[in-house]
């Protein structure tokens, strides 16, 4: 049996704003496998950011609030802890890295000052040991000149290194979990591919579990041994990387797949998914996938489907592969 | 009709970097850097490369957006510009050519003014080449344009915040098609877009280019889309092209070490598939101080001594076939 590092059950993440109530995660279940990495994919609006940002507990306040759920991580339900024991916990047992990196450094510090600030403050360290640690890390995410980079501001670095900087500041307290919100989205195909190998290799070397969120789908076949695919707030596919890639099941995990040009074969027509995704504040009844796909029937109109296992590991949420549930 | 519509040679854009408080210019960013090429007759013309490396400036050094520093641009067998003879087209012919080449920004929340509604915008050209009478008949128009671009015509009074990413594109796109052009720039047009979005977005403008005959020099920088889009794509580094070729030549038999190691890259699709990548050392070089000789040296696996001080030749290595590298020949033997 593989060990779990994090189980998350039926989180319900909402938000108020001025048109009324907004619910953009809508129970959703995961689980991080002990040195694995889950992929979550979607299109913007989706929910993947705003799960991550649940797990962590950061989600904006006061407007956003988690409604429901259990977020289970080292036998503690992350969702009734306090906000002391929270920040015990954030950036030193789980941490995350943005989108983008010039906007969750600090502009106005160092870079060696913001990553001692971290192992001072969950590793008790000394300045100097601190200091020492930060250059060992830097010097690991590949950086050159690590002495030079940690007196160095985020504005004087490239994206890639600034990236890399992300990546060795959550690092740095040996952390068992990783979220990685579109880590490469912003950056160069060159630069992303070093972003990425540095990544795999971390997670093999120390087993970091690491939940990766993006939209990219190549992405995910390079990284992903897990895959969860999320559509207007809600988990709509999970399967295992080569499962989901070779066999998809639900409508939109095909379309989206089939919409790739580097997933259409020589020749091939291109299937673009019609309409848009709908917007949270006006869902459709039922399904909420129904008013874009090619399949839809009345009851999908009508009912959500539930996310039913149709084989071992393979979960989808539509009414074609449900048809006990949907009479 | 000649089977060229655009001629590019030797191109330059050098943008000065000024200094202190008299301004004074203390050296050069070299956006583009002697770029030649022709685009056929209803090609599709992509130009690939990462950011930086100067595919947005040679879009708008093309359209004469932007003051060239050097070459010769060549339209429909009308020069626009000549710098060795001096000779320019003048205002009045260049405004009538505008007419013919339009351009769809990358940004969708950016280049549509938040202050105009819809029909306004898609008018614009249409009022300011008094191609239209009145209002009236602008409006009209702009109600067919959009439905043209997959929109419905109602959507005349409404306001640019009022539509998706997507909805925004089509109204560029039909803002360009207004006047009715031959040839059209599109930078990096589908970028911004959400996946299943930018697939629509793709066959729509297959679509145009099929129904009106339309010729496209298409900027972005991935790859993928590249290659389902276009059909010859030049790969630009720091300014210069590495490599031209018909898009399935070059997808199959990468030339240059630089698009070698672009095209490997990407991620691959399948997960099944596990494959050793190269991954290039280092960042793009800053186009203010490029490397000597060749600019892709630093970066090179293959560098040797005279790739540091000699700048290669950009040549036809096979029939069709463009590279600027020394060693070209003896690594893909």
């Amino acid at each position: 049996m593989e060990k779990i590092t994090l189980k998350a059950e039926g989180i319900k993440t909402s938000f108020q704003t001025s048109e009324g109530k907004v619910v953009a995660v809508n129970d959703v279940d995961l689980t991080i496998k002990e040195g694995k990495i889950l992929g979550v994919v979607g299109e913007s609006g989706c929910g993947k950011s705003v799960t991550a940002l649940s797990i962590m507990r950061l989600v904006p306040q006061p407007n956003g609030k988690i409604e429901e759920g259990r977020i289970e991580f080292m036998g503690k339900n992350l969702l009734e802890l306090s906000n002391e024991e929270m920040r015990k916990i954030r950036g030193a047992e789980i941490s995350m890295i943005f989108q983008e990196p010039m906007t969750a450094l600090n502009p106005v510090y160092s870079i060696g000052n913001q990553m001692n600030e971290m192992l001072k403050v969950h590793r008790g360290l000394s300045e100097k040991q601190a200091t020492e640690r930060s250059i060992e890390l830097i010097n690991m995410v590949g950086i050159p000149r690590a002495e030079k980079v940690i007196k160095e501001y985020p504005h004087q670095l490239s994206g890639g290194m600034r990236q890399r900087v992300m990546i060795a500041m959550a690092l740095s307290c040996d952390p068992k979990f990783m979220i990685a919100d579109e880590p490469t989205t912003a950056l160069d195909v060159t630069i992303q591919a070093q972003v990425l190998e540095l990544m795999k290799d971390l997670n093999e070397q120390m087993g970091t579990s690491i939940m990766f969120i993006t939209h990219d789908l190549g992405v995910i076949a390079e990284m992903a041994d897990d895959v969860v695919v999320m559509y207007a707030g809600k988990i709509v596919e999970e399967a295992d990387v080569v499962t989901l890639f070779h066999d998809p099941k639900h409508p939109y995990s095909v379309g989206l797949l089939k919409s790739r040009p580097d997933m259409v074969e020589e020749d091939e027509e291109l299937e673009a998914i019609e309409g848009m995704v709908p917007s949270l504040l006006n869902m459709p009844k039922g399904c909420p996938f129904n008013p874009r796909c090619k399949h839809c029937m009345e009851i999908c109109k009508e009912k959500m489907p539930v996310l039913k296992e149709i084989t071992p590991g393979h979960k989808v949420r539509c009414w074609l592969y449900d048809q006990e549930g949907g009479g | 009709m000649a089977e060229h519509l655009l001629e590019v040679e030797g191109l330059k854009k050098y943008f000065p970097i000024k200094e202190g408080v008299f301004s004074k210019t203390v050296g050069h960013v070299k956006a583009v850097d002697h770029v030649s090429f022709k685009i056929k007759q209803g090609e599709i013309f992509g130009l690939v490369g990462e950011s930086g490396c100067g595919k947005t400036t040679v879009g708008r050094t093309l359209l004469s957006l932007l003051e060239p520093t050097e070459g010769l641009v060549k339209f429909d067998q009308q020069i626009l510009y000549n710098t060795e003879t001096g000779e320019r087209i003048n205002k009045n012919d260049l405004r009538k050519l505008r007419k013919e080449m339009q351009i769809i920004f990358q940004d969708p929340y950016a280049s549509l003014d938040p202050r105009m509604n819809v029909g306004m915008i898609v008018s614009e050209g249409l009022r300011k080449h008094k191609l239209v009478k009145n209002k009236k008949e602008a409006i009209e128009k702009s109600k067919e344009l959009l439905e043209l671009c997959g929109l419905e015509g109602s959507n005349v009074r409404k306001y640019p915040h009022e539509f998706s990413g997507g909805q925004r594109q089509r109204i560029g796109v039909a803002r360009a098609l207004a006047l009715e052009p031959k040839f059209l720039v599109a930078d990096e047009p589908i970028a911004a877009l959400d996946v299943s979005i930018q697939a629509q977005m793709l066959k729509f403008m297959t679509d145009l280019k099929d129904r009106l005959g339309l010729t496209y020099l298409f900027i972005s920088h991935d790859l993928s889309v590249v290659r389902y889009f276009c059909d010859r794509v030049a790969v630009m580094y720091l300014g210069s092209f590495a490599e031209q070729a018909p898009t399935k030549k070059l997808f199959k038999k990468p030339l240059h070490p630089y698009t070698q190691s672009l095209l490997s890259a990407v991620p691959k699709s399948d997960p099944a598939v596990k494959k050793k990548r190269e991954i290039l050392k280092g960042d793009v070089p800053s186009p203010a101080d490029p490397p000597s000789g060749c600019k892709f040296h630093t970066r090179c696996k293959y560098a040797e001594d005279k790739c540091k001080i000699k700048i290669p030749v950009y040549r036809e290595i096979e029939p069709d076939h463009f590279v600027s590298c020394h060693l070209a020949e003896k690594i893909n033997a």
